[in-house]
């Protein structure tokens, strides 16, 4: 068995909502294996957003301790944070986030636009992998929302992370469209990458090879 | 194609100019207009300085030549034989270079002679004063203004060789040789206070007459070795020249004391029976005046400082206002833009860039329109300045190298400046303004 990429140990996230404390994560243990391809399904409102904020180091824990590719988040300031998730996270999220001035090479270039190393070789090579190469001068309002995503897959892979974090990314296509894009993430999954797909929908959950389940703060199953 | 491929920063800079290209082609006419009117203002502001630093120059010059003084000693009886001989001058002269040196001034005595002339008209009794003097000296001491009353000449000033020339006053002009003119050759005679006798020098030129004034219109000038050589000043027993005064000219009076100088003089030089008199009063008088005129330009010099900084001021919050204004839309509507770029690990430092960079392209955009708006206008203004009527404006604009350059920095500065907030405001944004679903 692979190494865990995520480790999670009892971790609590506590909002403070006035007077009551709202608690978000209620003590979560979890582990994922690397190159799994892992979906985190629940009903609105269960945590799994959050459980995604602080997988993607974009949120603290409260308290607990969390693990990302051997690094402990509750250690790191914000700056090292954000460092860490450009080497180690791509984003893919509900709405596509392209940015509509750009191109779709320069889209997936721009999480790379400031690093000295040009990668527009490699833009065009994730463009052509994830069916793209013939929209690569396109903008996104020229596009399609299945290739929107595609896209903006692309760009989640530029700087080459181990982990891929989806955030409902099937929950603004249809349902053929939005298997095509499942079918990519288990194709980046059976290159190695480790996928985590927030999702509330139960048929886009099952298509993952573990399913874990949030309800009200606590991890049900998976 | 290599060249499409290539994606950073400034790309991506630009690209949100122009993404909301009317707001920002308003943002960039209103701050090129400012510009534009800041160059005029600060050119305008730079001419009138120019002039007034002119003015405090002449000023300046004015007063240290007023500064310069004069002392005369002349003998109490202009008619007796008791007048200064050249051993007399020499330990003045020494005694004054000596005093001056100790106050840290330069100064020097030089010999005047008197002689008459004599009236030409019938019946008439009248004697012009003929000064002899050292043409050198009076060039250099501005001999025209030894009775502190400026007047101006026709034709030149006595020739520094000397020789038979002369300068006439007004009155002489016009009693003895009416319808000479600069250049013409005339006859003088010429009555000597000492033996009482007379002398007749023929073809003098005259090289310049005095315009009319009350002190020098019974005045003449001729070089004093001419004079005294051909009028009898001179004592055969000594074999020295006469002299009537002694005048003392002092670089900067206000460092001597009249009355030391003086008093030190007839005791060095052994003149107590002399009458020393001074322009003392006059000299103070006059430096006070042209210092008032230097302290008013000088104040006239801050007021112009002072509009001009009120002009850069209410410029500036102009284009704080667009700038931030422009910019707080920019990042307002981009939150989500801005969240994916932190979440996609851009640093705060970068977004502080990416803000910052839109706004230096938005002031350079309206440093180029404005610049040359501006320049345009500050040239017309210049163009229809006239030094004597004055033209549409009261002033000529200016526009150096200094100006420009500091237009320039105060432009990208203050828009760096009002860009800060709305820069700030983007970096502080969370990450997760990405994932928000609305």
């Amino acid at each position: 068995m692979s190494e865990a990429i995520i480790r999670m140990k009892d971790v609590r996230k506590t909002y403070r909502l006035g007077k009551v404390d709202i608690h978000a994560l209620d003590g979560v243990t979890l582990e994922i294996q690397s190159g799994c391809f892992t979906s985190i399904a629940g009903a609105s409102g269960a945590g799994k957003s959050t459980m995604l904020h602080i997988l993607g180091c974009l949120d603290h824990a409260t308290s607990g301790e969390v693990h990302v590719n051997g690094r402990n988040l509750s250690e790191m300031g914000d700056s090292e944070l954000t460092a860490f998730r450009k080497r180690n996270i791509g984003f893919v999220f509900q709405f596509f986030n392209l940015i509509p001035t750009l191109t779709a090479r320069e889209n997936v270039l721009m999480p790379a636009m400031f690093d000295r190393e040009k990668k527009a070789e490699k833009a065009d090579e994730l463009l052509k992998m994830v069916g793209m190469s013939h929209r690569t001068e396109h903008h996104p309002n020229e596009m399609s929302g299945g290739e929107r995503q595609r896209v903006a897959i692309a760009r989640a892979l530029i700087n080459d992370p181990p982990m891929i974090l989806a955030d409902e990314p099937t929950g603004n296509l249809d349902s053929q469209t939005g298997k095509e894009i499942i079918d990519l993430f288990r194709t980046l999954s059976g290159e190695g990458k480790t996928i985590v797909l927030v999702t509330h929908e139960k048929d886009v959950a099952r298509f993952a090879d573990r399913i874990i389940t949030v309800k009200d703060g606590k991890v049900l199953d998976g | 194609m290599a060249s499409a491929k290539r994606f950073g920063a400034f790309s991506y800079v630009g690209r949100n100019v122009k993404r909301r290209s009317l707001r920002s082609a308003i943002t960039v006419t209103g701050i090129s207009v400012v510009i534009a009117f800041f160059i005029l203002f600060a050119s305008i502001s730079q001419g009138l300085k120019d002039d007034i630093m002119e003015e405090i120059e002449r000023q300046k010059e004015a007063l240290l030549e007023q500064r310069a003084g004069f002392i005369t000693l002349m003998i109490l009886d202009p008619f007796s034989s008791n007048l200064f001989n050249g051993s007399e001058l020499e330990q003045t002269d020494q005694y004054v270079k000596d005093y001056c040196a100790e106050h840290n001034t330069t100064g020097e005595a030089y010999p005047l002679a008197v002689n008459f002339l004599k009236s030409e008209e019938p019946d008439s009794d009248d004697m012009f004063l003929l000064f002899g003097i050292d043409p050198e000296k009076g060039v250099k001491y501005d001999f025209i203004t030894f009775n502190n009353e400026t007047v101006s000449l026709e034709g030149a000033y006595l020739s520094p060789t000397g020789g038979a020339e002369i300068l006439l006053g007004n009155n002489v002009l016009q009693s003895n040789y009416p319808g000479v003119g600069v250049g013409d050759k005339i006859d003088i005679e010429t009555v000597s206070y000492i033996a009482g006798a007379s002398a007749i020098l023929d073809n003098v030129t005259v090289t310049g007459i005095l315009a009319p004034s009350i002190i020098y219109d019974n005045f003449a000038a001729m070089p004093i070795e001419y004079l005294l050589e051909n009028t009898g000043l001179y004592d055969n027993a000594t074999n020295e020249y006469f002299y009537m005064f002694i005048s003392i000219w002092v670089e900067d009076a206000s460092l001597i004391d009249f009355a030391e100088l003086k008093a030190g003089i007839k005791d060095i030089a052994g003149l107590t029976d002399r009458d020393i008199s001074d322009n003392e009063n006059y000299i103070k008088r006059t430096i006070l005046a042209h210092e008032t005129e230097i302290a008013e330009q000088e104040e006239m010099r801050r007021t112009v400082d002072g509009w001009l900084l009120a002009v850069i001021v209410l410029l500036s919050i102009i284009t704080v206002v667009g700038i931030s204004n422009t910019m707080l839309m920019s990042v307002t509507e981009r939150r989500r833009e801005i969240g994916t770029l932190k979440a996609v690990g851009i640093s705060k430092a970068r977004i502080y860039q990416l803000v910052l960079g839109e706004a230096f392209v938005l002031v350079l955009i309206s440093l180029i329109i404005g610049g040359i708006t501006g320049v345009a206008l500050a040239e017309y203004f210049d163009s229809q300045y006239d030094a004597e009527a004055g033209g549409i404006f009261f002033a000529p604009t200016n526009l150096t190298p200094f100006v420009l350059t500091y237009v320039v920095c105060i432009s990208i500065g203050v828009a760096m400046l009002a860009a800060l907030y709305p820069a700030w405001q983007a970096a502080r944004l969370e990450p997760t303004e990405a994932l928000r679903y609305e």
